[in-house]
């Protein structure tokens, strides 16, 4: 694959939607791209979460946000990594096929714990 | 797939959120009563532009299925995005205050209740219509109870202006003596700045996101703009025309809520002020509900997050709080006494600069392929965005010196 | 546009804001038309009680924050009266 095909796939993808069926996920906040020797490089993960857009706004920024999650936080890392193999198609949005993933802990809890105990929530 | 009459409460009820708020209503009214029809020419530029700028969020949302937010973050990347959404954040909080302050001012006017009593029942009634309405609900509802506003059309028609003047005064400024030049430009500068808010598009694109619009309501988008910004237009030029013939002839100088509720008792006598005070009401709650949204919308589609106003809050919790912790903590200045009046002169001051960085994407959203397809902007449409971008980066630039000469 | 936006500049840098004597003098005249106006609505029955009061304590606050003098005590003393006739 030309280098200019990969370039132009991470533009293509960072920043989409991510989707499960009709569900949102969330957004590819991050790209893990492996590195080869006399070959392009080739993208391995999606990586989603807080502390992943934060990286991208400063090193600040990201020991900000693992100090909130280690002492607020509901998942166990702030970063899930999606492996390539798990992207089903690209179009207006990124699709997935995930059998388990902590992308909608926040959701969830906030839904079960905050949201879902004010009165006509359901 | 909604009927027309539907698509168009979704603009009416955009543009009733945006011209016809407590900022807009105090600034053409203060237009009319200082310099009677020589600022109707702002009000006409500035929906000129918007109907455009509507247009234009409308036809990317219904091609390209994305909302602004979500296609800022999706072109320009989170580095680039997250800027103007907190930016926006921060201007959104100050509106949403100033327009439940609004609601509280108009309720001050129908009952002689003080407004700051008015700040929690409010907050409570607007979160809870958010809770539990759809977005038809909301938009048909505010819609049908915005038409009330026709009542200052009656009014200015009732005090017979003087037509050929009022007429100038729409296609061109009217200068006005030296001593009060910086008024008139700073007054021009906020009629502009009011005139066009950002939440207005965040919200029509979410709307249009949300009610399913495709390529074939295109003609219907262009429609439902110019008919909906039409009609803001309309009941804002309304207010200017009756302030001047009600306050111009007897000198007196808007600056406060309290004298702006006489404006339509000279033409409408006993219904006057209870018409003054539901429209006053009625209107900020609608700006309130959009703002509210918007910000929400925004929020969540930068993030990613499930949204959606027509689904119940615990299915959509992070959108759902969202809304809810804004509007509860937008009430905290109007509790501790902030002149709703003021806090809006101070957050369109805000607005103006933040409106070149909310527009600019516009240009280039509008012309890449990827998005809208084969609907790009023509030579027109690329003309005035950059022509807002321009005239807002000029409102941004001017408003302080002339808050300073002209005062506010 | 932009000859209009610098002719705006430039009339903001060399317009002279009025003397503070003659803005008050504006203040003034411009409160009591206003409690004119509520007055006459009043007496015809247009508006209740709560809208006349709205007014007179409107212009008691503002005419105290900006103006001083003969006129202004004059303007105060009609708010006042407009207040006590919508007890």
């Amino acid at each position: 694959m030309p280098p200019t095909h990969a370039t132009r796939l991470v533009a293509d993808i960072l920043d989409k939607q991510l989707v499960k069926g009709e569900e949102k996920l969330g957004k590819v906040d991050g790209l893990v791209v492996v590195l080869r020797e006399g070959k392009p490089p080739r993208v391995a993960y999606i990586e989603c979460g807080t502390a992943v857009v934060a990286r991208r706004l400063g090193r600040w920024c990201e020991r900000f946000v693992l100090a909130l999650n280690r002492r607020f936080g509901v998942r166990d890392k702030p970063r899930f990594r999606i492996p390539w193999s798990k992207v089903k198609g690209i179009d207006i949005n990124v699709e997935v096929e995930l059998d388990e993933h902590p992308l909608l802990a926040w959701e969830e809890w906030l839904s079960k714990h905050v949201v879902g105990r004010i009165p006509f929530a359901k | 797939m909604k009927s027309g009459f539907l698509q168009i409460a979704l603009g009416i009820i955009t543009s009733i959120g945006g011209f016809l708020e407590v900022g807009s209503i105090a600034t053409a009214a203060q237009a009319g009563a200082s310099f009677r029809y020589g600022l109707i020419w702002a009000i006409v530029l500035g929906t000129l532009c918007l109907v455009f700028l509507i247009e234009m969020s409308g036809r990317l949302s219904a091609v390209s299925k994305h909302t602004i937010a979500d296609a800022v973050r999706e072109r320009f990347g989170f580095d680039f995005a997250v800027w103007p959404r907190l930016a926006e954040l921060l201007v959104n909080y100050l509106v949403l205050g100033a327009e439940i302050g609004g609601v509280c001012l108009g309720l001050k006017v129908l009952t002689g209740i003080d407004a700051r009593w008015w700040a929690v029942p409010v907050a409570l009634i607007l979160w809870f219509a958010l809770w539990v309405g759809t977005l038809d609900i909301i938009e048909n509802a505010t819609s049908i109870l915005g038409l009330l506003t026709i009542g200052f059309v009656v009014a200015a028609v009732k005090m017979h202006p003087d037509w050929i003047p009022l007429a100038r005064g729409a296609v061109a400024p009217v200068f006005p003596p030296h001593d009060q030049s910086g008024q008139y430009w700073f007054t021009a500068v906020s009629i502009l700045g009011a005139t066009i808010s950002p939440y207005m598009f965040y919200f029509y694109s979410s709307g249009a996101v949300e009610d399913g619009w495709g390529e074939k309501d295109l003609g219907s988008n262009r429609i439902t703009a110019i008919v909906g910004m039409s009609f803001g237009a309309l009941m804002s030029i309304a207010v200017l025309v009756v302030s001047a013939q009600v306050f111009n002839p007897l000198g007196i100088d808007l600056k406060r809520y309290e004298q702006i509720a006489l404006v339509l008792t000279p033409a409408l006598h006993k219904w006057g002020w209870p018409i003054f005070g539901i429209s006053l009401a009625v209107c900020c709650f609608g700006a309130a509900v959009e703002i509210s949204l918007a910000s929400a919308y925004s929020i969540a589609q930068t993030f990613g997050w499930n949204w959606g106003e027509d689904e119940k809050p615990a299915q959509r919790a992070r959108f759902s709080l969202t809304y809810t912790i804004l509007i509860f903590l937008s009430i905290i200045p109007l509790l501790l006494g902030v002149d709703p009046l003021k806090q809006t002169i101070f957050s369109m001051a805000l607005t103006a600069i933040v409106l070149p960085l909310a527009i600019l994407p516009f240009v280039l959203l509008l012309n890449d392929e990827t998005f809208v397809g084969t609907h790009r902007n023509g030579p027109i449409g690329n003309f005035v965005v950059t022509f807002t971008i321009f005239m807002a980066c000029i409102v941004a630039l001017v408003t302080i010196p002339l808050e300073i000469v002209g005062g506010g | 546009m932009r000859t209009v936006v610098a002719l705006a500049l430039l009339l903001a840098a060399c317009g002279t804001k009025p003397p503070e004597a003659e803005l008050e003098k504006k203040t003034v005249a411009s409160w009591e038309a206003t409690l004119a106006l509520a007055r006459d609505a009043y007496q015809r029955g247009d508006v209740p009680k709560h809208i006349v009061r709205n007014v007179a304590e409107a212009a008691t606050e503002e005419i105290s924050k900006d103006a001083k003098g003969h006129e202004a005590a004059r303007a105060l003393a009609a708010a006042h009266d407009l207040a006590e006739q919508a007890r």
